[in-house]
Order: C-alpha cells, then sequence, then structure tokens
C-alpha cells in the first residue's frame, strides 16, 4: 500500500546568526510523515525538536531545504497562505497557555473556523461535535478556569481537531498535567490516531514517546534515530 | 472574518477592564462634549443676533451721510454726521418714490441728559419722523407715538423706552409728565414696550424719541444722521438701493452718501461668529487629540498584555490582516463609546445651558463629533494594531 506523505521535508536546515557566529538549529534534515502515523520526536532540550516542530507546523521558514505538505510546497509560500495552510492543515495543542482566558470552551474551540470563514452556527455545531468527542460535552459554556488542567488540554484537542486536519501537532501536551491527567491525554491521542488522524508529538519524555509507533531522536540539529 | 465576531471579542475586552476603559474614553468624552458645547454656543450667538436683526425691522436699506466702508474695501471711513446734507426734504421725497420702496423714515441720535425732578439720566435722544417706529418696529406700550403733526408742529412731546420710564418714575405714572433734555421742556406722551438691546443701533430699552424737529433744535444742528427705508420685500433690496441711489444722485455729489443693506451688515457679523465659531471648536478639537493619544497608548498596553493572544490566533491560522482589523476594532468601539458619551453629555450641557444663554445644539456639530471619535478610534488604533497584526507568531507564543 502506498501512504501518501502529509509532511515531507527535504534537507531542511535552520540557521541563525549571532552576530560573527553561526548557529545550526537544524542542520539537513530529511524526513517522511504518512497519513495515520503517531509520531514521537525526541531528544534534549536544544536539539533542535522545537525548531523542526516550527517548520513543520508552518510557523517557521526553513535557512534552506525544501517542505511540502500534502505534496505541496510549501516552505516559500507568503505569510497570509501560510496562516491559510495552518488553519485548514495542522491542529496545534501546546504545553502552556493553550486556551483563551475567560472565554467558554466552546468559543475556544471556535476560533480557528471563524478564521476559515465559516458561519455561527456551523461554527458551534463543529465545536460541539469535537467537544464531545473529546469527553466535554456537559462542559460546553465553562471558562478554563473552571475546567481542570486535563479538561483544559482536551479542550485544545477538540480545537486542534475542528477543523478535520492533515496533521495534529502537539508540543510536550502532558507536560503541566499530573501524571494520571496526563495518562488521559496520551489515551485519547492513541484513541484519535486509531480512527485515522495523523499526530506528531514533541517531547523530551521518554514515556509518552513510547506511546507513539514511531519515534524520532534528535540531537544538536540532527536526526539520530528514527524507528521503533 | 465575521465581523459581528469582531465587534463582539472587543466590547468583551472593553467589559473586562472596565475601569481602564472608562478612564480612556474620558479624553474622548472631554473632547466631544467640549467640541458640541463650544458649537452650540457659537451658533446660539448667530442665530441671537440674526433675530435680533430681524426684530429690529427687515428689509430695511439705510441711507448714512459720507462714503461709509462697510465690506467694500479700502478707502470708506465712518459716516460723516456732521457734514451730512442729507435733509427732511430727501425722506418725504425718498417716501413717496413708490415702486420697490414702502416708506422712509430718519431718526437722529443725539447722546444727551434727560432731567426729571432732580434725577437725570444720560442717555439716546433720538429724533424721529413720524413713521420711524413703524419702520423699525419699536411698539408703545401705554399712551401714544410720534405722530406727523407732532413733527409738524414742532410739538414738545416724548417717548420713553420702558428702562428710562422705569428709572425716573419707577412704578408712578410717567403719563403727562414734563422732562426737560437740554433747554426743551417735554412732555411725555407714551411708554415703550421692552424690547431688549438691539443688535446694531441704540438701546431701544433706554431711549427717548422726540420729533425730529425738536431733535434738530437740541441738536442745534439741521443735518440728518440717516435715512431708513422699508423695502416691500426681501427679493426687491437690490432694486430699492437702485432707486435711492439714483434718487440721491440727482440731488447730491456722490460722496455726500452711502446705501447700506441690512444683508450688508448681518452677512460681516455671520462671518465673524462663523470663524468665532470655528476656533473654538478647533480649540475643542485639541482634546480630541488628546483623548486620541490616550487610546493609541491603552491599545499598545493591551497589544503587549495580549500578546500571547495574539501567537495563539496567528497558529491557529488568523492573518495579519485579521489582527489588524480585531485591535483597530477595538480602538474604535472603545472611541466610538467615549464619542456617544460626550454627545449625550455635550447636547445636554447645551440644553441647560440654553435656559440662559444662547445654545443651540446643530445635528452638524453632533454628526461632525461622531464621525470625529471614529475618526480618532481609526488613527490612534493602527499603530497598536499594526504592531499586533505583525508579530511572530512563535515569539508571541513563547512571551512571558
Amino acid at each position: 500500500m502506498v501512504q501518501k506523505s502529509v509532511i515531507d521535508l527535504n534537507k531542511v536546515s535552520k540557521k541563525y546568526e549571532m552576530g560573527e557566529e553561526e548557529f545550526y538549529a537544524l542542520k539537513d534534515v530529511s524526513l517522511k510523515i504518512s497519513k495515520g502515523e503517531f509520531v514521537a520526536i525526541v531528544g534534549p532540550s536544544g536539539s533542535g525538536k522545537s525548531t523542526l516542530m516550527h517548520i513543520i507546523g508552518l510557523l517557521d521558514k526553513p535557512t534552506s531545504g525544501e517542505v511540502y505538505l500534502e505534496g505541496k510546497k510549501v516552505h516559500n509560500l507568503s505569510e497570509v497562505y501560510q496562516a491559510e495552510l495552518r488553519n485548514k492543515h495542522i491542529g496545534f495543542i501546546f504545553q502552556i497557555f493553550s486556551l483563551l482566558p475567560r472565554t467558554s470552551a466552546l468559543e475556544n474551540v471556535e476560533m480557528p473556523l471563524i478564521y476559515s470563514g465559516v458561519s455561527k452556527s456551523q461554527r458551534e455545531e463543529r465545536a460541539i461535535e469535537v467537544l464531545k468527542i473529546v469527553g466535554l460535552g456537559e462542559k460546553l459554556q465553562n471558562k478554563p478556569s473552571q475546567l481542570s488542567g486535563g479538561q483544559q488540554q482536551r479542550v485544545a484537542i477538540a480545537r486542534a481537531l475542528v477543523n478535520n486536519p492533515s496533521l495534529i501537532l502537539a508540543d510536550e501536551p502532558t507536560g503541566n498535567l499530573d501524571s494520571k491527567s496526563g495518562e488521559e491525554i496520551l489515551l485519547l491521542l492513541s484513541k484519535l490516531n486509531d480512527e485515522g488522524n495523523t499526530i506528531v508529538v514533541v517531547t523530551h519524555d521518554s514515556d509518552i514517546a513510547g506511546r507513539a509507533k514511531r519515534i524520532i531522536t534528535i540531537k544538536d540539529g540532527k536526526i539520530v534515530s528514527d524507528g521503533k | 472574518m465575521d465581523f459581528s465576531e469582531i465587534f463582539r471579542l472587543s466590547l468583551r475586552s472593553i467589559k473586562r477592564n472596565k475601569t481602564r476603559s472608562a478612564l480612556t474614553m474620558l479624553g474622548i468624552i472631554i473632547g466631544v462634549a467640549s467640541v458640541i458645547l463650544l458649537v452650540s454656543l457659537g451658533q446660539g450667538l448667530q442665530k441671537y443676533i440674526t433675530g435680533q436683526f430681524e426684530q429690529l425691522g427687515t428689509n430695511l436699506i439705510i441711507v448714512m451721510p459720507g462714503k461709509v466702508g462697510l465690506g467694500e474695501g479700502f478707502g470708506h471711513g465712518p459716516p460723516n454726521f456732521a457734514g451730512s446734507k442729507l435733509t427732511l426734504k430727501h425722506v418725504s421725497d425718498l417716501a413717496r418714490l413708490g415702486g420697490a420702496i414702502e416708506d422712509a423714515a430718519a431718526g437722529n441720535e443725539i447722546p444727551a441728559a434727560i432731567k426729571y425732578k432732580g434725577k437725570s439720566k444720560y442717555t439716546t435722544v433720538a429724533g424721529i419722523t413720524a413713521n420711524y417706529g413703524k419702520i423699525r418696529n419699536i411698539e408703545v406700550a401705554k399712551g401714544r407715538g410720534i405722530n406727523v403733526s407732532d413733527v409738524e408742529l414742532d410739538r414738545k412731546v416724548a417717548l420713553l423706552g420702558k428702562g428710562i420710564a422705569e428709572t425716573l418714575f419707577g412704578q408712578s405714572e410717567a403719563l403727562g409728565k414734563e422732562v426737560t433734555i437740554g433747554k426743551e421742556k417735554l412732555k411725555i406722551v407714551g411708554v415703550l414696550k421692552q424690547l431688549g438691546s438691539g443688535g446694531i443701533g441704540f438701546d431701544m430699552d433706554n431711549f427717548v424719541a422726540v420729533p425730529i424737529t425738536v431733535g434738530q433744535s437740541i441738536s442745534g444742528s439741521k443735518n440728518l444722521m440717516a435715512i431708513t427705508i422699508k423695502v416691500k420685500s426681501k427679493e426687491e433690496i437690490s432694486s430699492a438701493i437702485n432707486a435711492t441711489k439714483k434718487y440721491l444722485s440727482s440731488q447730491l455729489e456722490e460722496d455726500d452718501y452711502s446705501v447700506l443693506d441690512q444683508a450688508n451688515l448681518l452677512s460681516t457679523i455671520t462671518q465673524i461668529l462663523g470663524v468665532l465659531t470655528a476656533a473654538l471648536g478647533g480649540i475643542a478639537a485639541i482634546s480630541l487629540v488628546v483623548g486620541g493619544v490616550g487610546i493609541m497608548n491603552i491599545m499598545l498596553v493591551t497589544v503587549t498584555e495580549r500578546t500571547k493572544e495574539i501567537g495563539l490566533r496567528k497558529a491557529v491560522g488568523a492573518k495579519p490582516k485579521d489582527i489588524l482589523i480585531q485591535f483597530v476594532i477595538e480602538a474604535v468601539v472603545l472611541s466610538l463609546l467615549g464619542g456617544i458619551i460626550g454627545i449625550i453629555i455635550g447636547a445636554g450641557g447645551s440644553f441647560i445651558m440654553s435656559k440662559v444663554f444662547p445654545a443651540s445644539v446643530s445635528f452638524w456639530s453632533v454628526s461632525l463629533a461622531f464621525g470625529v471619535s471614529a475618526l480618532v478610534g481609526i488613527v490612534f488604533g493602527v499603530a497598536p494594531a499594526l504592531k499586533a497584526s505583525r508579530l511572530n507568531p512563535i515569539d508571541a507564543l513563547r512571551y512571558e
């Protein structure tokens, strides 16, 4: 079976210049992630895994190399077009501050749809649907301050799902949670993967990585191992 | 993107910081309220003066001795009263001219003291022809006015303004009493209605009218200071001016008279008041600019405070334009709310002030204030909003 690749990185480098000194956050990284995969990108802090996540998530542009999203070249697109692609194809889950404060769970989940021009009634319908998937069908009107850490992260997952993205990108999704809540989040992510979602988790925690079907280890801006 | 959604967002964030929003709006509130107050004051004054002119008698043209300069460039001076060559014959000829001219009258103003039983008041004594009262809309409250036979027979009678009658006689009856002006002893035949001071000319409540012939003997001069001509209708003013000029040119030298109409005087005064109103409004508008700077300042703070929100919105697909619009609208809503409150305060203040002072709120000053406050929001909201829209999502998400 030919797997269509969601993300395809070809010799991607990211160089920072600090005065006279050059520093490579990523150096010639090539990587393919196919539809339906559950990938963990692991590495110590400063290894370049955050930079890699930003480039995969179209939040940052590589200094050199090529990035393909669903077969389309995307690394040289304008900011406006990249925003549109992020909106339609990538669902983000962040470690901290992933929700708007003083804003209900429902409205938080609706937010990406506002930027895709979906009408109010359709936004609500879809947001309720995904909040039910993550088990928060009863907490639609709760503000983040009225939700536990695990519940907040599930709202964030619902928001990542709301646009039916090609790829869910999670940055240390359990970093701020106690082990029980973290476990629930990981189970939820596994379940979503079983239902066909492509998931990439960036973490430094090897326990979390163990849940993934594929582990990519990165060190000093290079992939040092790739596999299970 | 959905505008009603952005609108709701901005209202929510304004409500979230009530004290801060109120203080920010205060600048706009003060600016808008003072623009409306000052403009209504200026316009009220303009209306008041125009009204006074109309009370004075509409459709009048005035012949003055000498070359009078009024809105006609340089080289003309004040009226040449001393060398006046205007006579009572001119008045009666002009009155009989017909055509556009309805009537003509003369009124000579002389400053003089009027005395009654040891009380003395220095005032304006006007020697008038019988029809002067009718032309200038002077109404008699008690007794009678100056009539034709008073003038022709040189009767020693006087008509008092309400103010001067009260000064001299208090509550007691003035009719039939004898007053002294200069060497003349005059019997009071009438008292005028209260009028207030007319826009131009003398203070009607404090003036004394006598037959023009008596006035001439008080002043010791036969000269007429002015001839007032009543025109049948507003449309015929220019033909009346032409007829008057034509008649006078057959009698006098070109330099001996000037023919002026009220519209000339009124437009000059209106112009001056218009400039004054604009200047007052302009000064008040400076406070609007200060209010705008206040909005800009608070919006910059808001953008910094909400850096993470901006990063998150961008990460999930907000384009720079979406962020720009969101923050500009927030600034505009803030300044429009201030504008609306300012309009209510300004209009309310003008209304209260109109009880004691001429003031009138005009539609244009309100709509201008509303427009300007929206504009202030846009102009001063753009810089902070641009700053927000240019934030890099990665930096914004990491911002502590």
